[in-house]
């Protein structure tokens, strides 16, 4: 479904990402784990073809992201890490409007929209404007905005960052959830939240993968913890 | 692109902003031309005595209204237009544009549009002072509404260019600060044009929107002038257009 390869990224002299290459296949749910500025962001802007790479090939669902970036386009679903949002818009109409960008047709809008709603939770708050959402609530309709189009590959940028214990577990189980329809990335920096929802981790630091396997292989021998503290003071 | 033009007009109108620009321009035109009509009520008070030719309003209010008008667009202009782009890239949507199928021309025609409907509904306002003016004097209409037309297009190619800085800056103070400078300096560009040889007078007096303005708001209507203002607006759509375009390579 993703094929990532010698990807490197340099801002101005600075490398961000350094010659990474990975192999994503269908309904995966993977995550990206390092620490802050490790290049988790960076490698999901060139995913989202928000960013142009350095250097390095990326095809996603078959497409190149050289040749054919609007395809890539149409098939992702990307939630930043501020979830993005127009204050004044109300729920709805945030959503269509999305869903029109994304180019969803007029005949499934009302279906989608009624699905995403329901599956984010967000039934009730349809007719509230944005700007006075909660965080958790801010979220959930980042999502949502994420899969109106119901895309094939979904990237989700640290998804419960500044969430409450109660909003991460709700958020959790929506991410679990989706996987089983689509092919998930999210990027995190919390340990527990990997092992809990992702099938397969790959650890990033310094713009470098350290370590790519799934979970539980990995954590066989070692704790995940471990793991990640090896791989992150190379 | 209609989506975006639905989006950016949904906008303006649930919150205060439309109608604060359309009741703001209102004030600030009726109050120049309040100003304009008292004086033109002295001159021409005056005139009984001194000329036997009476002073006409085309001349005396209509023309100088247009040109206080062109000059307050100067000032509002960046300021419709600075949140355009620094305000997505503030709450993150930008990000969201950028990674959609949509083209970066239809998200800047989009926005292009949008403006120009809330801003063009504020300009119409201030027109409602010299439908008053046509309905009850005898103002030559046809040069009146020609003027008018020469309002619109300065507004359009302002609005244009406005927009193609705006889309450099991430800051809304930046891009504000930048866009007034940009339609000042272009709007002053004939003032040296006294002390320097001729072809550079002609050069620089083509250049400012002030002197096509003046060719409409005498109510000269003109292919050459409408082309000027044409060129400007296709400008700053281009500018706009190559701006963003390079986010996507960056």
């Amino acid at each position: 479904m993703i094929t990532v390869t010698n990807l490197s990224k340099n801002f101005k002299e600075i490398p961000a990402v350094r010659n990474v290459s990975f192999e994503i296949t269908e309904h995966e749910i993977v995550g990206f784990l390092g620490p802050n500025g490790a290049g988790k962001t960076t490698t999901m802007r060139m995913l989202t073809t928000f960013i142009q790479p350095t250097q390095g090939k990326i095809s996603i669902a078959g497409y190149s992201r050289d040749k054919e970036p609007d395809k890539i386009r149409k098939n992702i679903g990307y939630l930043p890490e501020i979830p993005p949002l127009y204050p004044e818009l109300t729920v709805k109409e945030y959503l269509v409007f999305v869903a029109k960008l994304r180019s969803v047709c007029n005949a499934q809008l009302k279906l989608r929209l009624e699905e995403v709603l329901e599956l984010c939770g967000l039934a009730d708050f349809q007719n509230r404007v944005c700007g006075v959402l909660s965080k958790g609530y801010k979220q959930r309709v980042g999502l949502a905005q994420a899969i109106i189009h119901n895309p094939q590959v979904i990237i989700l940028d640290e998804p419960t960052s500044g969430l409450d214990p109660l909003q991460i577990i709700e958020i959790r189980k929506l991410i679990k959830e989706l996987g089983k329809q689509h092919t998930l990335i999210l990027s995190s920096h919390i340990l527990q939240e990997v092992t809990e929802v992702c099938s397969r981790v790959l650890i990033m630091a310094q713009g470098k993968i350290m370590a790519d396997d799934q979970v539980a292989t990995l954590t066989q021998a070692k704790t995940l913890e471990q793991i990640f503290i090896e791989a992150v003071s190379e | 692109m209609l989506n975006v033009l639905k989006k950016e007009l949904k906008i303006s109108f649930v919150t205060p902003f439309g109608y604060v620009l359309i009741a703001g321009v209102m004030v600030l035109s009726g109050f120049f031309f309040f100003s304009l009509l008292q004086n033109f009520n002295y001159v021409s008070a005056k005139s009984v005595n001194i000329m036997s030719v009476k002073p006409n309003l085309n001349e005396w209010v209509i023309l100088p209204y247009y040109q206080t008008l062109e000059i307050i667009l100067i000032f509002l202009v960046p300021i419709l237009t600075m949140k355009s782009f620094a305000e997505e890239k503030k709450n993150g949507t930008f990000e969201m544009l950028i990674t959609s199928p949509l083209s970066i021309f239809k998200l800047v025609l989009g926005k292009y549009l949008g403006i120009s409907i809330v801003a063009g509904l504020a300009l119409c306002s201030s027109f409602s002072f010299c439908a008053a003016l046509i309905y009850f004097t005898e103002v030559e209409t046809l040069p009146a509404l020609v003027g008018f037309l020469g309002l619109i297009f300065s507004l359009l190619s302002f609005l244009a260019l406005s927009l193609g800085v705006a889309s450099f800056a991430s800051s809304q103070t930046v891009a504000g600060v930048v866009s007034l400078v940009t339609l000042l300096v272009l709007y002053a560009i004939d003032a040296p044009a006294t002390q320097v040889n001729t072809s550079l007078v002609n050069v620089l007096s083509y250049l400012a929107p002030s002197t096509h303005a003046l060719n409409l708001f005498k109510g000269i209507l003109q292919s050459e002038d409408l082309i000027y203002f044409l060129s400007l607006i296709a400008l700053g759509l281009f500018i706009a257009n190559r701006s963003l375009e390079t986010w996507r390579r960056l």
